[in-house]
């Protein structure tokens, strides 16, 4: 039996709704790392699904830069709480995700997105929320973004050294075969120029020119047949071969290329294999010698590294982890935010923002690292490596402090501070 | 087209033919014959190619017998599943139908906690041989030798043996056969299993030339979906007809430069435009667009048409 509700329950009732309805808006003036001791942070990562080969690395560089900056205090006397989730190789769960951490869990920063097409589904959120983000991963350059920090390489810092090392060493012919979404053909854009004007976004003088030869092949990620496009390749003959596949699925292209005898053959670069620790998976008789370059690879010899290195194997009980550059710029983007939140005495966006903007610079393990002002993305230097025999890389060569160039030139936030963009060559 | 050209989109047709046939020849005995739409296929797919992983990483057994084991292990679990699930289905397709998905799923998951969500590889040392200017690999032959070989197993055990003889009176009539002495639900139960096996079979074949993880059946199912409902309902015409139809189009399409474009740049050593297409994206559309096509003209598919016109 139900009694009739009486004055009091009423009012009660109606206190307690009312209450629920304005508490939220109240919180969304003073969020929640303002009032607690815990400042929650936000990290989309793919843990399963077929970019998981390189959302694995970054979740473990994740995971041991907040376990580290928390082991040394915390950020402004306040411990981080690092809330993660699994975004499922599925580009449908970034957005989700973000309004989540945003809203609800009302986190200082988001760090992630690994595909470029995971990044463009939810950067519109980010620029919605005014939300301070960090991508942390190689990508095919041009994002300009007030809200956004890059500690991934781009474009000239990779395919410069690359054209010049494969035109010098290789030929001038090359072939491309290139994942099929935005980073796939904007990179194709890219590094059809620097790779005819020998190396450079402008012509380089003296030294050869490339060509293409054959077609450029862009291959949907599911794809895991390789057949048709190894003999293509064999007809094209090339002197080199650049590729820019991506995902779990594309491993199989260098098994397959091995396997039709051609490894030898043909030689490989690439701006994105390594990065998944790809030549973990494979055999060494299947890529050693496959070319790549990046600003991080476990071999770097520095005091940092060694510690990192150290950390790294501790924290997942296997003394032959291989980090890779996807875990290391996790690890750095990380301590880029922190660095500006030290600088700002602030969490708050703006006051980070600027910060950072100071041009803020550090040695990492990779060395030291430095962010551009401007463009919001990292100088490095970069290192040319070829596989090893023993799951590893062999630097060739390294280039100090290389700029994002492409970028650069485009992009200027401190001019233009409401830019939100992706520039990309016509 | 010169001759060694001509060589080697044969026998890029040949493997696009295998690969549908290796895929779709148990889901032709599972959905083909006894009408149960199995999405957990897919995994037993992956659970071949994860017993050739533990058999080679973990036990240091020879490839081969890893390959060996795969339809053993896999028709075991096929048999439980069918034994646990299925066989209080029988009669309700949509009821089999959400169950095997929930099979699907559970076997994924059951599959990340043992080996994690990481891509592995089983290398494989077979070499290659030349055609003309192109070398290709030997590993494609033989998976073309097994896959015509599983074909005509699949056969001789349903034309020539006893066994074979009494799973088709069981599919055709279940209750005539059940009349006349034949155990059905034990004939439903290995007929399952050897679907189940093949399945494994083909995973365990494919296995060192693609990436070894959880979720790998998902890329394969529809396909293999695909291959059967064109093939129609005569288990091994069926398959090869469609599995021909639709690998001859897939690599056919796949060789054909589609369209030119402009490249950027500074145009330094001419030619400036460079062919795009002709890659396993536009293959995949035109198999699409075919199988389409001829489910319209054929309902039935290939061999339900053939069927009708006797």
């Amino acid at each position: 039996m139900r009694r009739p509700l009486n004055r009091r329950e009423f009012l009660r009732t109606a206190a307690a709704v009312g209450g629920t309805a304005v508490v939220p808006t109240l919180l969304k003036l003073r969020p929640a790392w303002a009032q607690g001791k815990k400042v929650p942070v936000g990290s989309l990562l793919d843990k399963t699904g077929g970019i998981n080969i390189y959302g694995l690395p970054a979740i473990a560089g994740t995971e041991y830069a907040v376990a580290e900056i928390n082991a040394k205090g915390g950020l402004l006397g306040k411990q981080l709480e690092l809330i993660q989730y699994d975004t499922q190789s599925d580009i449908a769960n970034f957005p989700k995700f973000a309004k989540k951490l945003i809203l609800e869990d009302q986190v200082a920063v988001i760090h992630g997105g690994i595909t470029s097409a995971s990044r463009e589904s939810f950067r519109p959120v980010i620029d919605e929320y005014k939300q301070l983000y960090f991508y942390n991963i190689i990508y095919e350059g041009g994002v300009c973004d007030k809200y956004v920090f890059v500690t991934g390489e781009t474009p000239t810092q990779q395919m410069g050294p690359i054209a010049k090392y494969a035109l010098k060493k290789y030929g001038t012919k090359a072939y491309t075969v290139a994942a099929d979404y935005n980073f796939g053909h904007i990179s194709w854009k890219w590094w059809d120029i620097f790779w005819r004007n020998g190396g450079g976004l402008e012509p380089v003088a003296g030294g050869k020119k490339g060509q293409h030869v054959g077609k450029v092949e862009f291959i949907p990620l599911d794809v895991t047949d390789f057949n048709a496009t190894i003999n293509r390749i064999q007809e094209a003959k090339p002197d080199v071969l650049m590729s820019f596949l991506v995902g779990g699925a594309h491993i199989n292209f260098y098994r397959q290329f091995a396997a039709a005898g051609l490894k030898n053959k043909i030689p490989i670069v690439s701006t994105t294999f390594g990065f998944g620790n790809e030549h973990i998976v494979l055999d060494a008789k299947e890529v050693e010698g496959l070319v790549a370059c990046y600003p991080y690879f476990d071999e770097l010899d520095n005091a940092q590294n060694r510690t990192f290195k150290a950390a790294m194997k501790k924290k997942m009980g296997d003394p032959n982890y291989y980090i890779g550059d996807a875990g290391a710029e996790s690890y750095n983007g990380w301590h880029f935010w922190a660095k500006g939140v030290q600088k700002a005495g602030s969490f708050e966006r703006e006051a980070v923002t600027k910060a950072l903007e100071s041009g803020i610079e550090w040695d990492s393990p990779m060395g030291r690292v430095k962010m551009d002002p401007a463009s919001h993305h990292t100088i490095f230097t970069m290192h040319l490596a070829a596989v090893n025999n023993k799951r590893g890389w062999n630097v060739i060569e390294s280039f100090p402090n290389i700029p994002p160039t492409e970028t650069m030139q485009l992009c200027d936030l401190i001019k233009n501070p409401n830019q939100h963009t992706q520039f990309q060559p016509k | 087209m010169s001759l060694d050209t001509a060589a080697i989109v044969v026998l890029e047709i040949l493997n696009s033919i295998t690969i549908l046939v290796l895929l779709a020849l148990g889901l032709a005995l599972i959905f083909g014959m006894m009408r149960i739409v199995n999405l957990a296929q897919g995994e037993f797919f992956t659970a071949g190619a994860f017993t050739v992983l533990t058999a080679v990483r973990f036990a240091h057994l020879p490839l081969w017998v890893g390959m060996l084991l795969a339809p053993l292990v896999v028709a075991g679990i096929g048999i439980a599943i069918e034994r646990l699930i299925i066989r209080r289905l029988y009669g309700r397709p949509l009821d089999v139908m959400l169950a095997t998905w929930g099979v699907s799923l559970l076997l994924i998951g059951l599959i990340t906690v043992i080996f994690g969500a990481v891509t592995q590889g089983i290398p494989f040392a077979l070499g290659n041989f030349q055609v003309g200017r192109y070398s290709y690999p030997e590993y494609r032959i033989v998976m073309t030798t097994v896959a015509a070989g599983l074909m005509l197993g699949v056969y001789v055990l349903f034309r020539y043996t006893a066994f074979g003889r009494r799973a088709r009176a069981t599919i055709a009539n279940p209750e005539m056969a059940s009349a006349a002495g034949i155990n059905t639900p034990r004939m439903f139960m290995l007929t399952f299993g050897l679907g189940a096996g093949l399945a494994g079979a083909a995973g365990a074949i494919m296995a060192p030339i693609v990436g070894v993880v959880p979720t790998m059946g998902v890329l394969y199912i529809a396909r293999a979906f695909i291959t059967v409902v064109v093939g129609g309902p005569v288990v091994l015409v069926g398959t090869l007809s469609s599995a021909s139809a639709l690998g001859f189009i897939e690599a056919l399409i796949s060789r054909f430069s589609l369209f030119q474009i402009e490249t950027a740049g500074h145009c330094a050593p001419p030619p400036c435009a460079i062919n795009i297409g002709g890659s396993a994206f536009f293959g995949q559309i035109a198999l699409l667009i075919f199988a389409i096509l001829l489910l319209r003209l054929l309902p039935q598919g290939i061999s339900g048409f053939w069927r009708q016109r006797r």
